[in-house]
């Protein structure tokens, strides 16, 4: 990610290429996270020209154009109050991206957090962390969810909330092991020291050099956050109409699927795309990251 | 360390971790922005009635009190009153949780049918069409929402072809084929996810292990290709699974909120989605607690199982 891009020196062609440069050769290898990165890219950009896209209203009612057929004035369909399918596919995309990417990496800042002071200083503090991260873990994260929402009520930011809770022990788990085995490292050691403060060593030295499996964490819990928040919609518990959502958008069409088909499929898919991409990209970066994990 | 040791230390630290998860669950109702009383009633909040429930659930007091008071009570089998069923929350969760234990115990056969042959077949035709199937398989298995795939199901089999119930739940002791025809599409759906998992672990499982000292040792002794993978391989490659295995198990419930959403299956799943919906915090508290003991217990037998098996496994907890 530094100065060493775009120099045409020599160096470069003797195959002298740093880490990251190797990791990016690496991670291109992998044709199916390129497929996941591509595949993400694409979503992303429908997501923020979404505006420009969308060739209507997420919300307006058109009575005239009731559970009309996909056509092509409406590419995918319509709802049965008139609503374009298409263009709320691309609104719900926005929603649920920023629900998920908020929660995720609220759950990312805190754990990483949590787990990095406690794999950085042992003992009581460890124990006292890790033993709240059991407790955590020990809810299936949809129930933990579902019991949160029944105290805060359901709500958009409610489940960003939520999905922040719930995956928050998830990072500190992976932050904490690495941290444990880092932390005994001579340089770690070294900088104590010199003197150097405790935060500082924590932000500065520690965190970089577990940001790999932390990132892997991200776009698998990514994947996952995407899941949960439609499955939270999906069950009403989530995003509220008239909002559009993915998983609200799917309830409604269960209940027509023999009249309109094209209710329940459309926004189906809309949400196997994403996962699918994190998915992919999570495996690929994983590979990447871990090569002892591959049995290839 | 021995395995009783294991065992000790594991069942030691299960306590302290459900008196953690009862806390917590305790606290779910004092999350309430305001008066619990006043969110449950909502538009029929009289001070008469919202006094009433204060007095009922014992909320004037000090919370320490209030919670030794609630779990003596659920040591006691005494989970409170459920508002919207007008009926004590542990007989609720009594009748409930049989279904889902059914639905999840049907399932967990269905999805090691398919997963175990398919992952042992991906890894012994690794890179070819077979294995590339299985990872497409893997990849929609984990990626396709449990509500889409049950609403696929339903409008193929019971909708299109008529050929399974749409919904509903019959009981297995009133007549055990309806029960079965009823329970298919629900198995079919939650089994997807755990088959995904499942056979993608059986693969790599079963790689890791034909790449060990061991596997090639036997091939050097002259032994067939077929007597080490389904004599000596399979039974190795089967540890990691099980732990896997272990996790779906208590995962399921998790599911079986969506599953039993949507075939409208009166289990522990559809009960705390109602119990949330409709604010009865009884009835959230007591089927939460329940689901969290459940995956609790699953997870530890599953851990003393493989560490039983992998004695290995053992030294890396230590």
């Amino acid at each position: 990610m530094s100065a060493e891009t775009e120099t045409p020196t020599s160096e470069i062609d003797q195959g002298e290429a740093g880490p990251t440069r190797q990791f990016l050769r690496q991670f291109s290898e992998n044709r199916i996270a390129i497929f996941g990165l591509g595949l993400l890219g694409f979503l992303l950009l429908l997501t923020l020209l979404a505006d420009i896209i969308a060739p209507y209203s997420a919300t307006e009612q058109n009575y005239d154009a009731v559970l009309v057929g996909p056509s092509l004035d409406h590419p995918m369909g319509t709802d049965e109050l008139g609503r374009d399918l298409f263009s709320r596919i691309l609104f719900g995309y926005r929603i649920i991206f920023t629900i998920t990417i908020t929660g995720v990496l609220a759950a990312f800042v805190t754990g990483t957090l949590l787990g990095l002071t406690a794999g950085y200083y042992g003992s009581w503090l460890d124990e006292g962390l890790m033993r709240g991260v059991d407790i955590l873990m020990s809810f299936p994260s949809l129930i933990l969810a579902l019991a949160l929402i029944a105290a805060i009520g359901p709500s958009q930011w409610g489940i960003a909330l939520v999905l922040g809770i719930a995956y928050t022990p998830i990072f500190a788990r992976v932050a904490r092991s690495e941290s444990v085995s880092l932390s005994n490292e001579t340089f770690i050691r070294s900088l104590e020291i010199r003197g150097v403060s405790t935060p500082r060593i924590l932000v500065a030295h520690m965190f970089p050099n577990i940001l790999g499996p932390l990132i892997v964490t991200v776009t698998l819990q990514l994947a996952f956050g995407i899941l949960t928040t439609a499955t939270l919609s999906f069950l009403g518990v989530g995003v509220q109409p008239p909002t559009p959502s993915l998983g609200l958008m799917l309830a409604d069409g269960k209940d027509l699927i023999t009249t309109a088909w094209w209710m329940s499929i459309f926004p189906g898919i809309a949400i196997m795309l994403p996962v699918i991409a994190f998915n992919t990209i999570g495996d690929g970066l994983r590979d990447t990251f871990d090569p002892k994990q591959v049995n290839n | 360390m021995q395995w009783y040791e294991y065992f000790l230390k594991r069942v030691l630290l299960f306590v302290p971790i459900m008196w953690g998860v009862s806390v917590f669950v305790f606290l779910i109702v004092h999350l309430v922005p305001g008066s619990p009383a006043v969110t449950m009633l909502g538009v029929q909040a009289t001070p008469e009635l919202v006094e009433e429930i204060e007095r009922d659930l014992g909320l004037h007091r000090p919370l320490p009190i209030q919670y030794v008071e609630w779990i003596t009570g659920v040591l006691q089998g005494d989970l409170g009153h459920s508002y919207s069923n007008r009926r004590p929350v542990a007989g609720i969760l009594a009748e409930r949780f049989w279904i889902s234990l059914q639905l999840v115990l049907m399932t967990m056969p269905v999805a090691f049918m398919f997963a175990i042959p398919l992952g042992i077949a991906a890894a012994l035709k690794k890179h070819t069409r077979v294995d590339y199937a299985s990872m497409g398989i893997g990849v929609i298995g984990v990626s396709i929402p449990t509500f889409f795939s049950a609403v696929l199901l339903m409008a193929v089999f019971a909708v299109w072809l008529g050929w399974l119930p749409v919904s509903g739940y019959v009981s297995p002791r009133e007549d055990l084929v309806e029960s079965i025809r009823h329970m298919i599409l629900p198995v079919m759906s939650m089994a997807l996810v755990a088959i995904a998992v499942m056979m993608r672990m059986m693969r790599s499982s079963m790689l890791d292990t034909i790449g060990e000292e061991y596997v090639r040792f036997l091939k050097a002794k002259g032994m067939s290709r077929r007597t080490i993978m389904l004599g000596h391989a399979l039974k190795n490659s089967f540890i990691p699974v099980i732990t896997i295995m272990g996790l779906q198990f208590g995962y399921m419930l998790s599911g079986a909120v969506v599953i039993e959403e949507i075939f409208a299956i009166p289990g522990l799943g559809r009960t705390i989605l109602q119990a949330v919906l409709q604010r009865d915090y009884p009835l959230v508290q007591g089927s939460v607690l329940l689901i969290a003991l459940w995956f609790a217990v699953v997870n530890l037998v599953t851990d003393l199982a493989v560490a039983y098996l992998d004695p290995r496994i053992m030294e890396d907890d230590a």
